[in-house]
């Protein structure tokens, strides 16, 4: 079907209009000729709408006489009169043909530059470097060859790890830089960042100094950078007991290492038992206007919002900036959401359950990243009666406590 | 074997597994639910309006009621007629 119709484009078909005392000799008059007649269709009682082939039309003239009808072209349909047009309007075809040109010969330049991911390398440098090669606005697009500039950044900026360039009327330069390798620290402790409970420790390098369920306050050693020698074996004998000197650090490290600790948060929440809640009553209505400059102007909508509460949301939108021109046009839309207000009477377990919520909501928000919550504990606070009802929520997490404390060696002052 | 003529060729057509339309030249009507009709093997329209189609076939006239009838597609062999269907008959 579909590509009868396309056959009929391509050909060109006509659409004739057919009056006459006896149609249904024309339409058999036409196909045992071998005319393909299609979608034909009465308008009103006594004309007919067919469709025909271009081509067909001369002998379709001579049945039309032999059956005693009229026939009529209604439209001209298809590629050959549509060439046709073309033939007599020259200068449009020759219009179009400029604009297609135009718009090739427009996008074979490169119009601008787009610098993407540096941070530290300037972009500068980088625009520098790629119009050594030939990337630069202004230039003909297939001049510059993509590899070779890629190379020639690759090879000038040791401190890019990649780069990738599109070259285009919009040509843009996409560069990875290489990271930095960590600077040596040198000799450090690893120390408690906050107060808490030993959970584990893990010394990669240096000695540990606290044990599984250690207390340790913020700033303490947990391992230690400087390694002490083994403690000497107590003496068997009693009497040959010295107090033990200070023994000096054997050596240095940079202490490396995971501490996990148990770290108690709380927070509260509250729920009072009557409160006033606001309550969408599905009721909106939306006020369309343009602000011209400082005034607006209601286009859809009425001028003030009909309702005694409501909750409004307002959505601006302009028209795209260009350069420096700024069209002092906005669209505004506000859509008022009426509400009611509903006086609410919780039960305990009610109050409950929304302050133990609030309490989470927030445990939720102050928790540190990383911290993994190993237990929550929720308690109320106060009698049964009390209003609000108030909820302490006390979560045990499990967290890596561990920062880097760099230290200065005090063994070339002990040593002179 | 058969006196008729006809009924020789069906007895072929039915051995042979021939199309029976092929074979018998009757008319092949595909009714498409009420919108659409295609007759193969016509003899030609004897009638065509939008409330009434009559074409010719080798069984009698086959009488198309209905409303909005259109004729999609003539050929020498084949007629469409798209619109709603109300009723088909055979007139012999």
């Amino acid at each position: 079907m579909i590509m009868r119709k396309i056959w009929a484009y391509l050909f060109g078909y006509l659409s004739l209009l057919v009056k006459g005392p006896r149609p249904e000799r024309f339409i058999n008059l036409a196909f045992s000729r071998g005319v393909y007649l299609w979608d034909l269709n009465w308008t009103s009682p006594d004309t007919l709408i067919v469709k025909v082939y271009a081509h067909s039309f001369r002998p379709l003239r001579h049945i039309a006489r032999q059956s005693g009808c009229r026939v009529r072209i209604r439209k001209k349909r298809g590629l050959p009169f549509l060439i046709n047009r073309f033939r007599r309007r020259r200068m449009l075809l020759f219009g179009g043909f400029v604009f297609v040109l135009l718009l090739y010969l427009l996008s074979s330049f490169i119009w601008t530059l787009d610098i993407e991911g540096t941070k530290r390398i300037s972009q500068d440098k980088v625009r520098r470097l790629a119009a050594e090669q030939g990337l630069k606005p202004g230039n003909f697009r297939y001049q510059v060859d993509r590899d070779q500039v890629v190379n020639h950044l690759l090879r000038e900026l040791p401190e890019i790890s990649y780069a990738e360039v599109e070259v285009g009327p919009r040509s843009r330069i996409r560069i990875v830089e290489k990271l930095r390798a960590p600077k040596a620290q040198g000799n450090c402790h690893i120390v408690a960042k906050k107060d808490g409970i030993i959970d584990t420790v893990l010394a990669l390098a240096g000695q540990p100094m606290v044990k599984e369920g250690d207390l340790v306050k913020k700033g303490q050693i947990i391992i230690s950078g400087a390694i002490y020698p083994p403690e000497p074996e107590p003496d068997p004998d009693p009497n040959n007991q010295q107090p033990t000197a200070p023994q000096k650090p054997v050596r240095y490290v940079q202490a490396q290492g995971v501490v996990y600790a148990r770290i108690w948060y709380r927070f509260y929440g509250e729920a009072p038992r009557d409160e006033v809640v606001e309550e969408e009553t599905n009721r909106t209505i939306r006020i369309y206007c343009i602000r011209l400059g400082g005034k607006e102007i209601t286009i859809k909508g009425p001028d003030q919002i009909p309702y005694k509460y409501y909750r409004t949301k307002t959505s601006r939108s302009r028209l795209p900036q260009w350069r420096n021109i700024k069209v002092p046009v906005e669209f505004v839309t506000i859509e008022a959401k009426e509400i009611k207000r509903v006086g609410l009477r919780r039960s305990f377990d009610e109050a409950k359950k929304l302050a133990a919520d609030r309490a989470r909501e927030q445990a939720v928000k102050k928790l540190p990243k990383g911290a993994e919550a190993v237990n929550r504990q929720y308690k109320v606070i106060g009698t049964k009666d009390d209003d609000p009802v108030r909820v302490l929520l006390t979560v045990e997490t499990k967290e890596e406590i561990g920062v880097a404390r760099p230290f200065q060696t005090s063994s070339k002052n002990q040593d002179n | 074997m058969f006196k008729d003529r006809k009924k020789r060729f069906e007895f072929l057509a039915e051995y042979l597994e021939l199309p029976k339309d092929l074979v018998l030249d009757l008319p092949r009507i595909t009714l498409l639910g009420n919108i659409q009709l295609i007759i193969e093997n016509h003899r030609g329209i004897i009638e065509y309006t939008k409330e009434r189609i009559r074409i010719s076939t080798s069984l009698g006239e086959l009488i198309i009621d209905g409303e909005g009838l259109v004729l999609r597609n003539i050929f020498p062999d084949e007629i469409a007629v798209d619109g709603k269907i109300a009723s088909l008959q055979l007139m012999e």
